[in-house]
């Protein structure tokens, strides 16, 4: 057991893949002899060499192409897109060719790519570096998109994607490089499917993914404090999304909020929201409270950034509502 | 001086996991007989009295008044003498809600079990819906094992199955550890684990006493009620009570008022906005709920087994059925052979027929709901009643057998009784049949009668056959099904078990075409199979067709396959942009040092063909 930032063990698990199947190659703006924007292939080029760390053009929609394509003729690429905003311009060759390739081949075709990028508000990146396209990923089929929570999923969600023969979307998120948790020292894989209750409580269900799986934990620690026991829900997968985890929850606590760093429509949460909505209705004891950004494109301001995004007390408060007791 | 006799916290409901102690009715010190009230709590659904069967003198340490305590948790002691008698504050039982953290520390509890340290308590874990405690079969790890995350480390035995004990975290198992058949509450500790091999502690606890709490709140915050309502688990299949005629109230309160039958426009609403929530439901129900008198037998009775409970309770409500009994003699013989030939099981295609049955009489499949609303299903789920091996009764579903295939209902029939026997179903396949066989016809009993169970109106008690045929009884709700009703539903059964016609006649499911097998039906066709319109997916289709040596006939509107696609669609698009950006770049063809091409021309004709 070891103490390993985010940022290490995506690191990890590239080093352990590349070396474990030649096929396995990194694609991305500054991976190589810069060892990435946020360090998770340092090192990794004077191990590897210029083949199989691949610097990139600034020019998205094409080396994300590339890597899309040599996945479909055995290659394993796993390609950095610097920001979830930068996947819009490579959004053609996802939707169009990684994401139907093997429908559209009638079988014949895998596309067993794996693309990361941070999908999340940092600190004063301003609107056009600071979306989070989930939602957009979430509504694709022929995709699976993971949101790993910390250093153990990123690791071995990480791992897990490389050997998936589907086209995996794995959002990270800028606030999590540098966090740290502790990590076994021998190998391990970690499921790309299924949400996980990171807290067991009674009185309410907070879901959240990616970063604000946290702000959920926080909100929990905070209602502990008032006398209840909230349970988190952390969905790790939101293609495809555990509906049967969500129901058992919500039909254990009747009372939900769901936490997300988007603007709310046409959003994951109203994506849960429908689920609990279909599956379980009449579990529901009062209205489920969506905890989201505003509707803006996301201001540089800091203050004005802080408002925009939703962090832990407004988590708290949106308990507080779904309790009625605000 | 003989160890002290523990008054616990009882389980005075089903759904009960904790009780504030609302009064104590002896002092400190008093000589308790058997058979005394020495307190009274509040549970769930009533105020009770706490009974000691047991004679001593009452003894701190003394859960104080308005306490919550866990059921199973000790609330004050019996002494064998005056002597050993001690204050009721002397060492507090349990954190109660006066107690601050500062108090707590400075006095440690009772001599309770060790805790290792740094360790990560494993908990008894909620298996189903309405487990409030769980009885510790099998340890399938030993102490000192490390475990791994997802690991089995035990199994338990629910009110309905025997469920394993997962563990999603890595570290090595540490007493002080439940022992096998010790009977823990959900949530409470089973056993712990340490991330380091030293802090393994090699410990068995006998029973589970009063043992700290984790994660309880220490001190309830000011201004919080004393009283919590405790919501219970999801009753699945009740169906929600109707809106009340004013205002609002939310999905789980109109389900839970569903299931208790409670009419929402009796009840004030204490949500926001006056919505009638859950609590509100629940609050009206314990109302209701008056304190049953028992006759109480003489002698030391055995604690029943979860699964044991759950029957004795579902019996107990079929008391408020009107019940009748009809029998009627069938001759199996034809159904056997038939079923037999089919490869299916009898229970099977008994199961089927009455399902059938049921299908022509549907009052049969109907359920009486309170109060005086009748609940009509249109699908017919069969609970068939199985024993299990020394283990008593599981009813596994035949889901919608009236539509099934015999060969489906025969398939998940083996399936479900494989599992059943090893107790091994989930809750939704045991759960809320239309009606119900118990069927005893191996077992040579001349004439017998069965209970429907709660959400059934009729059940079927199958004999051995005699020399008159087969008697099978139907016992049903009068409120629901007439005498004429089960009569005339008797004969239908009767008339399908007795002319099995339908289970080689009846309508088999689309099915696959297996490897190797036409999906042409044999018969003098000039084409194999006929294509309409030929556009690219139309004549892909009909070429590949025709190379695995079918004859085919494409049917088009047009004198050229192509279709719109090709002759009007993206293709012929494509082509006339390629030319324009041809066109195009040949006006900036010069400044690239290319000469002679600035005069493109557009032959129109050319480009369209």
């Amino acid at each position: 057991m070891a103490e390993t930032a985010y940022w290490e063990a995506i690191r990890r698990a590239h080093d352990e893949e590349m070396t474990n199947d030649k096929m396995v190659i990194a694609m991305g703006e500054d991976i190589g002899v810069a060892g990435g924007t946020y360090k998770a292939t340092s090192g990794l080029f004077d191990k590897y060499g210029p083949e199989r760390i691949i610097d990139t053009p600034i020019s998205e929609n094409s080396y994300t192409g590339i890597g899309i394509g040599a996945s479909m003729v055995g290659m394993r690429p796993i390609i950095e897109i610097m920001s979830i905003n930068f996947a819009l311009l490579a959004l053609d060759t996802i939707i169009n060719a990684a994401a139907k390739i093997r429908y559209m081949s009638g079988g014949r075709i895998a596309c067993p790519v794996v693309i990361r990028t941070p999908g999340g508000t940092a600190h004063q990146l301003a609107a056009q570096h600071s979306a989070r396209l989930a939602r957009m990923f979430m509504s694709t089929a022929g995709l699976r998109v993971v949101t790993p929570r910390g250093p153990v999923d990123a690791y071995g969600m990480l791992k897990s994607a490389v050997r998936c023969n589907d086209p995996v979307i794995i959002i990270e998120h800028e606030r999590m490089y540098n966090m740290k948790e502790e990590m076994p020292d021998e190998e391990f894989f970690r499921p790309l499917e299924g949400a996980e209750i990171v807290r067991h409580g009674t009185d309410i269900t907070l879901i959240g993914y990616n970063y604000n799986v946290h702000l959920c934990l926080g909100a929990a620690d905070k209602l502990a404090k008032d006398g209840i026991s909230a349970e988190v829900l952390d969905l790790r997968s939101l293609k495809p999304l555990d509906r049967e985890t969500i129901r058992r929850s919500v039909e254990k606590t009747h009372r939900v909020v769901i936490a997300e760093e988007d603007e709310a429509p046409v959003g994951v949460g109203a994506e849960i929201m429908a689920a609990i909505n279909e599956d379980c209705f009449f579990a529901l004891d009062a209205q489920p409270i969506r905890v989201h950004a505003a509707d803006v494109p996301v201001p540089y301001n800091a203050r004005l950034e802080k408002e925009a995004i939703p962090d832990v007390e407004d988590v708290y408060q949106g308990a507080l509502k779904a309790l009625g007791k605000i | 001086m003989s160890d002290p006799y523990i008054i616990k916290m009882p389980q005075l409901s089903d759904t009960m996991t904790e009780g504030t102690i609302v009064s104590w009715e002896k002092n400190i010190g008093d000589f308790i007989e058997r058979g005394t009230v020495v307190a009274t709590v509040e549970t769930d659904k009533a105020i009770m009295d706490v009974e000691v069967f047991r004679e001593g003198y009452l003894s701190g340490p003394m859960a104080a008044v308005d306490s919550v305590i866990p059921v199973g948790d000790a609330i004050a002691l019996l002494v064998a003498s005056e002597s050993e008698v001690v204050a009721a504050d002397s060492a507090p039982v349990a954190a109660s809600s006066g107690a601050t953290e500062a108090e707590t520390a400075s006095e440690p509890a009772q001599p309770v079990d060790e805790t290792p340290d740094e360790a990560h308590p494993v908990k008894m874990p909620q298996l189903s819906d309405t487990m409030t405690e769980g009885t510790m079969v099998t340890w399938e790890k030993e102490i000192g094992d490390h475990i791994a995350r997802g690991t089995v480390v035990a199994t338990v035995e629910t009110d309905k199955a025997v469920m394993d004990v997962e563990v999603f975290r890595e570290g090595y198992l540490s007493g002080p550890m439940a022992a096998v058949d010790s009977v823990i509450p959900v949530g409470e500790v089973i056993a712990y684990l340490v991330d380091d091999k030293s802090k393994i502690i090699k410990s068995e606890r006998t029973a589970i006493a009063a043992g700290p709490k984790e994660e309880k709140p220490k001190s309830e915050p000011a201004g919080t009620p004393k009283a919590k309502t405790k919501i219970p688990a999801m009753p699945h299949g009740a169906t929600p009570a109707p809106r009340p005629t004013t205002g609002q109230a939310t999905p789980y309160a109109r389900q839970l008022a569903g299931a208790h039958g409670i009419d929402l426009s009796s009840i004030n609403g204490t949500g926001p906005g006056g919505v009638i929530v859950a609590a509100d439901v629940l609050n009206k129900e314990t109302q209701k709920t008056s304190i049953k008198r028992v006759f109480q037998v003489p002698g030391e009775g055995r604690p029943m087994s979860a699964m044991e409970k759950a029957v004795a309770h579902n019996m107990e409500y079929s008391l408020s059925m009107p019940l009748f009994r009809v029998t009627i003699n069938v001759k199996p013989d034809a159904l056997k052979a038939a079923s037999k030939q089919a490869g299916a099981s009898l229970t099977v295609a008994i199961a089927k027929a009455a399902a059938m049955g049921i299908k022509k009489h549907p009052s049969i499949n109907a359920v009486y709901q309170h109060e005086d609303r009748i609940v009509e299903r249109e699908q017919v789920d069969i609970g068939l009643a199985v024993e299990t091996e020394g283990m008593g009764l599981v009813v596994p579903v035949l889901r919608n057998a009236a539509h099934r295939s015999l060969a489906e209902l025969n398939a998940d029939w083996a399936d479900l009784v494989d599992r059943a026997r090893k107790r091994r179903l989930k809750p939704e396949e045991y759960s809320n049949p239309t009606f119900t066989i118990s069927n005893m016809g191996m077992m040579g009993v001349a004439l017998f009668d069965a209970i429907p169970s709660p959400g059934t109106s009729a059940i079927f008690a199958i004999s051995t056959a005699g020399p008159e045929g087969m008697p099978v009884t139907i016992t049903a709700d009068h409120r629901i099904v007439n005498g004429a009703d089960a009569a005339k539903f008797l004969n239908t059964f009767k008339e399908l078990v007795e002319n099995p016609g339908w289970i080689s006649g009846a309508a088999p499911a689309p099915k696959a075409v297996e490897k190797g097998e036409s999906a042409i039906p044999a018969g003098d066709w000039d084409y194999d199979v006929v294509v309409i319109g030929g556009g690219p997916g139309g004549e892909d289709c009909a070429r590949d067709l025709v190379q695995h040596g079918l004859k085919v006939a494409m049917i088009n509107d047009a004198p050229f396959p192509g279709g719109e696609c090709l002759w009007r669609g993206c293709i012929p698009s494509k082509a006339w942009r390629a030319g324009a950006d041809r066109m195009r770049d040949r006006a900036h063809d010069a400044r690239l040092g290319v000469k002679n091409t600035n005069k493109p021309e557009l032959n129109w004709k050319k480009t369209r063909a």
